[in-house]
């Protein structure tokens, strides 16, 4: 770095003058950076002519770089320091030449000249201040060595030109440096809202700058320079202030003018404008001039537009506030009060201002406290209760106490602290919260003493609060249930039944269910309960929690064991009683089958000897004898017939009668082939149109059909031909009725019901002989095969029976 | 050649009285061996005491049946009768006077060929014994039955 004036700037012993200096002197011409200009452009091209040089600077020599003023040839504007030759330069006090750089150990490093633009030739003339500091050069520069270095000629023309630049820089510094005063001066009074004014009182002339147009809206130079015309835009409410001052300052009564007014802004709207001014009088004391500053006050005055209305505002607030808005001072002395203080505390405001907060509604025992706050505060700024809702007791006019809550906020107003509390009579809300407390208290009673077991449990079953009452039913110990759900105490037969419903409870898809399920005791024994459950549910509606109710009706569920148990017991009673009965009937069975099989053996004997003696012996016996014979076979004959009736009748009482569709038609021919076969051509008997299907025991319905035929062949009046007609009516309900009509004796109306019972018989059996079973063996079979039977009758007229049974229709 | 015998097995001496009166009345020549109970009658037909001699006690083409015997009933006789060999192809026709059907069931279960019911009148009982001989006697072709077949 051979050539860098790096060792310059402290170094300058030998030159005559600090690099500080010369750095500060170069900064106040304020140059550096700034664009091209003719002046010093003439300067370079004059430069390059007259020293025949390709290239012309006029250089500036700064802290880290050099910077070209004018360049000619060169291209650039600033070059690092390290590359300067100037710095050297300008340590000469004259001009400095280096014929041939390359062969100069001071340059020959350069990269100007080792590289680049390899520059051989350097010659400079400082740029040299009034002071006597160098601050760079008027140099020119070759690429070719100049051995001869420059002519005289040259040399003095690049020293002229060195001087030309300076004067140059001279002329801009000191006018930048007036440019600059002037703006400061104009940008002070801008920030002032002010204008100065100068008025002539003798000639009425007021001078006032473009500023004072402009403040005033008025186009510059509009103005009127009088004091007329002034005069005439003064606000009229405060024009007679206005004069009064003026006269005030004429008459010498006060030392200057100083007066707020409002003024006309050409826009209509007035300026506040605040003038002061003072003075002049000529040699004779007469008043000459004034002279001063206006100054736009407009927008204080909003400011203190604004404060009063905002002290108004606090006012009210004040005023209309519901609390009690207090502040003292940093005595403790009162110099806020508000109207709802006064109503609170029973002090007027004119009684409590100025009074010590502490001694008039702080209670005793907490005065002390208070002063200590006060004192503390004062002495480090701490205040715990600041900014803090409190709640104490505080004492009114007439010496009551009444609870408080109160927050304090410490102000600064001027040097000293004050104190704003707010504080609310709450003695309405600790009544609320004492009922609240106390309705909490009834329900937890209720909850406590209730004769239901309440347990509360979570999502997951889980206890969570639990009575006492439910202690006592599951017996286990508030503690206990806390560790548990409820499926820990339930029956396992019982668990996944409620687990099941109490998912779907705490899913929400269900309010609440009732079930009647048990716990296992503590003690292991089962306890019945009536479970409800519900679900408390949270601000979304989904469930939080379950609530159990329960009731212990393990009483209860043992009398219905016990009458379950006494039911089952007496349907047992039935079934024994039911076995007894179909033994019975199995008894009685056996005893109509001793009766068939035993009693019709000595009729069969009676009647077979009887027969037997009348054919073998009959010769040798007399008509009489015969006679007696003939009546003990016909008694046999009856005999055998009642015997057998009633084993008929008895049958059909007991087993079972298989029921299928039979066709009426065919059961009717086949028991009327019987009738005919035993008695042919004894009556006249008509049946057709009988298509029915119906529901029977073609056995059954047989043996009825025939015992309803015979009776009607049977009754008839002596010596009559019976006419007897079967015909089927189809009635509703899907039944079928069998008419059995005869042309018979018929019947008194009185007998129509008694002559379906059994051994019922309406007439002597020489008349028409019988035993008395037929129609209770045509009631029973209907009855068996869920039919029905009756007769119309009357006496001498004929008889119409019918039995009833159900239809088939063809489809089965 | 006697071998036509109808034996009557009938605890009631009226009735087996009276029906072999029915059957002589009938004209029929057979001879109708009578026993008054279960045992008798096996007896009778396994040729036992006092019946071993069969001249006297011929094995008969058929045996009309009584159920409601004294020892042995007559569906016992039944059944023993299938359960020999040499008998069980004898025709058995049932004359009771039981018309229970779960008599008659039982009978047909353990082998009756026939079952009647005891009419309750000489006129009735004169035309069963005719029909009876008619179809079983004369019509009905028996198998050969011999007593000690097996034996």
């Amino acid at each position: 770095m051979t050539g860098s004036p790096a060792e310059g700037p402290q170094t300058s012993a030998g030159v005559g003058w600090s690099e500080a200096d010369r750095l500060s002197a170069l900064r106040a011409y304020s140059i550096l950076d700034t664009a091209p200009e003719p002046e010093f452009d003439e300067i370079t091209e004059i430069a390059a002519l007259v020293c025949k040089a390709p290239i012309a600077l006029v250089s500036l020599v700064a802290e880290t770089r050099q910077f070209f003023k004018s360049e000619v040839g060169i291209g650039v504007r600033e070059m690092p320091i390290e590359m300067s030759i100037c710095a050297h330069a300008i340590r000469e006090r004259d001009l400095f030449v280096a014929p041939d750089m390359e062969k100069d150990p001071r340059f020959a490093c350069n990269p100007l000249v080792a590289d680049g633009p390899r520059l051989r030739f350097y010659a400079g003339a400082p740029l040299v201040t009034p002071e006597g500091l160098p601050i760079g050069t008027v140099c020119v520069l070759d690429h070719e060595p100049r051995p001869q270095g420059l002519t005289a000629e040259q040399g003095m023309t690049l020293r002229a030109l060195a001087r030309a630049a300076m004067a140059q820089l001279e002329r801009k510094r000191v006018t930048g440096a007036l440019a600059q005063s002037e703006e400061r001066y104009r940008l002070a009074v801008a920030a002032f809202h002010g204008e100065t004014y100068d008025s002539d009182l003798e000639s009425g002339y007021a001078h006032h700058t473009p500023r004072f147009d402009e403040m005033l809206g008025v186009h510059p130079g509009d103005g009127e320079p009088t004091r007329e015309w002034w005069f005439t835009r003064l606000h009229p409410d405060d024009a007679p202030r206005f004069h009064e001052a003026l006269r005030d300052l004429l008459n010498g009564t006060a030392a200057q003018l100083d007066v707020e007014f409002r003024v006309r802004h050409e826009n209509g709207g007035w300026i506040w404008v605040w003038q002061r001014g003072l003075l002049l009088r000529d040699a004779e004391g007469r008043p000459k001039r004034i002279a001063g500053a206006l100054l736009d006050i407009t927008e204080r005055k909003k400011v203190d537009e604004r404060l009063r209305a905002s002290e108004a505002l606090k006012g009210a607030i004040l005023e209309a506030a519901l609390d009690c808005i207090i502040t003292i001072d940093h005595d403790s002395r009162i110099v806020e009060w508000n109207p709802a203080a006064e109503r609170t505390f029973g002090y007027t405001r004119q009684a409590a201002l100025g009074c010590d907060l502490a001694e008039l509604i702080i209670p005793p025992e907490l005065k002390d406290t208070h002063r200590r706050g006060m004192a503390r505060f004062l002495a480090t700024g701490e205040g715990p209760v600041l900014g803090k809702r409190v709640e104490l007791e505080a004492v009114r006019a007439d010496g009551s106490r009444f609870p408080v809550e109160l927050a304090i906020s410490a102000i600064e107003i001027g040097a000293k602290p004050h104190f704003t509390a707010y504080l609310r009579d709450i003695t309405s809300r600790r009544e609320a919260e004492e009922n609240l407390r106390e309705s909490d208290q009834r329900l937890k009673a209720t909850y406590e003493r209730a004769f239901a077991g309440i347990a509360e449990v979570d999502a997951d079953g889980r206890y969570l609060r639990v009575n006492e009452q439910f202690s006592s039913v599951t017996g286990y110990s508030r503690e206990e249930l806390l560790a548990r759900s409820f499926a820990d105490i339930t029956h396992p037969e019982d668990r996944e039944r409620d687990r099941a419903q109490f998912h779907r409870l705490m899913a929400g898809e269900v309010e609440a269910y009732t079930l009647e399920k048990r716990y296992v005791h503590k003690e292991g024994h089962t306890v019945w309960i009536d479970l409800a459950a519900s679900h408390v549910g949270g601000a979304d509606g989904r469930p939080l929690y379950g609530i159990r109710v329960v009731r212990d009706v393990t009483d209860r569920k043992q009398a219905e064991d016990e009458l379950y148990q006494l039911a089952a017991e007496l349907e047992r009673r039935v079934e024994e009683r039911t076995a007894q009965l179909v033994q019975t009937n199995a008894e009685l069975s056996a005893f109509a089958y001793s009766i068939s099989h035993d009693l019709r053996a000595p009729i069969r004997a009676m009647e077979g000897y009887a027969e037997a003696l009348i054919e073998d012996h009959g010769g040798q016996l007399d008509g009489e004898a015969r006679l007696y014979l003939e009546r003990i076979v016909a008694a046999a004959h009856r005999m055998n017939r009642l015997v057998e009736d009633l084993l008929a009748y008895s049958r059909l009482s007991q087993g079972e009668v298989v029921l299928r569709p039979v066709s009426l038609a065919q059961v009717v021919a086949e028991a009327l082939q019987e009738i005919t076969t035993e008695k042919p051509d004894t009556a006249h008997i008509d049946a057709d149109g009988l298509a029915q299907i119906v529901r029977a025991n073609p056995t059954t319905l047989r043996q009825a059909i025939i015992n309803l035929v015979s009776n009607a062949v049977k009754f008839v009046p002596p010596g009559t031909m019976p006419h007897v007609r079967l015909r089927a009516e189809e009635r509703g309900e899907g039944m079928v009725r069998l008419w059995v009509e005869d042309n018979g004796i018929g019947l008194a109306s009185e007998h129509l019901e008694r002559i379906f019972g059994v051994f019922e018989r309406l007439h002597s059996r020489e008349a028409y002989p019988g035993s008395g079973i037929g129609l209770a063996i045509v009631r029973r079979s209907m009855e068996r095969m869920g039919g029905a039977c009756g007769v119309e009758s009357e006496l001498g007229k004929g008889s119409r029976f019918w039995i009833e049974l159900a239809k088939v229709e063809d489809a089965e | 050649m006697r071998g036509e015998a109808i034996l009557v097995v009938d605890d009631d001496p009226d009735d087996a009285h009276l029906l072999m009166r029915a059957l002589r009345k009938a004209g029929i020549a057979s001879p109708v061996p009578h026993v008054g109970d279960g045992d008798a009658a096996i007896a009778y037909l396994s040729g036992a005491a006092p019946f071993q001699d069969r001249e006297e006690h011929p094995l008969p083409k058929l045996v009309l049946l009584d159920l409601k015997l004294p020892r042995r009933s007559g569906h016992e006789v039944l059944e023993w009768v299938r359960a020999q060999p040499g008998l069980r192809r004898l025709p058995i026709v049932v004359l009771t006077s039981s018309g229970q059907r779960s008599d008659i069931a039982r009978a047909y279960d353990l082998g009756a060929n026939s079952y009647l019911v005891k009419p309750a009148t000489t006129g009735e009982l004169n035309e069963l014994v005719r029909a009876v001989h008619a179809y079983w006697i004369r019509l009905n072709m028996s198998a050969q039955v011999d007593a000690h077949e097996s034996r």
